[in-house]
């Protein structure tokens, strides 16, 4: 993708849409902007009380020939009231590669802290608001754990997804 | 209470037909959260959203760091202790 600035604030309106409300929103430039990381942490909120479930989002970006290319990614629902976390992500490749022989998995805590499993498999997310819409969906609707598959060490298949190119 | 609403519920609640709720979620003048095929949620907030008129659009600032952080998320920014302390205390 050519304008990341844009990327971020067209993901943040579609964020702030659902009802969300920002705790944090920034998009950080390292390396000479040569790498940047989407950040975007939002309350969402629920039944009158005060706001108890985040939705997190952590977009990863490198500079390749004139565009970013998405590099990693992490969309997150800690679910204090329901006490549960779903989580999908994509790890930059170095160290979880090596141990895992897959990049993208997904997380599933319910109660939180009490994950029968370190990492589940799961699909490749190419779209940042697909992204959004599996946390609000689990927001909504809740998730269960059990229907997952887990990944063990070095016994995963390969899953990798070299790069996410959006448009 | 629920922390979403049906098409069908918000078209009572605003006085119009489903068709017309629906037609406002296509045309992405009011968000849905996609569950299924056909299936759709509203959030209570974005119902309130839409119903104030807001937000036009988002702005997120640019900044420089040294490193992009790595850490979980989750365990970078937790919920306000106070919000916990709440849903604890409900029982």
């Amino acid at each position: 993708m050519r304008d990341l600035q844009k990327h971020a604030d067209d993901l943040a309106t579609y964020l702030a849409r659902s009802g969300a409300d920002f705790v944090a929103r920034r998009l950080e430039y390292a390396d000479r902007r040569t790498r940047a990381q989407l950040v975007l942490d939002a309350d969402l909120p629920g039944s009158g009380l005060p706001p108890v479930s985040r939705a997190m989002v952590r977009e990863s970006y490198e500079l390749q020939d004139g565009s970013w290319r998405q590099v990693a990614y992490r969309y997150e629902l800690l679910d204090r009231e329901m006490d549960g976390r779903r989580a999908f992500h994509l790890h930059h490749p170095e160290d979880f590669l090596r141990r895992f022989l897959v990049l993208v998995h997904e997380h599933c805590e319910r109660p939180i802290g009490t994950a029968r499993c370190d990492h589940f498999a799961g699909g490749p997310i190419r779209d940042s608001r697909e992204g959004i819409r599996r946390i609000l969906v689990a927001w909504t609707d809740g998730f269960d754990c059990r229907a997952l598959t887990c990944l063990e060490p070095r016994r995963a298949p390969i899953a990798r997804m070299d790069a996410v190119e959006s448009s | 209470m629920s922390r979403y609403y049906t098409p069908r519920e918000v078209a009572k609640r605003l006085r119009v037909s489903p068709t017309t709720v629906m037609r406002a979620i296509h045309e992405d003048r009011l968000f849905a959260v996609r569950v299924s095929e056909r299936i759709y949620r509203i959030p209570v907030g974005a119902l309130a959203r839409f119903e104030r008129g807001e937000p036009e659009y988002i702005s997120v600032p640019a900044v420089d760091v040294p490193e992009l952080s790595e850490s979980d998320p989750a365990e970078m920014e937790p919920v306000a202790s106070s919000a916990v302390a709440l849903v604890a205390n409900r029982g």
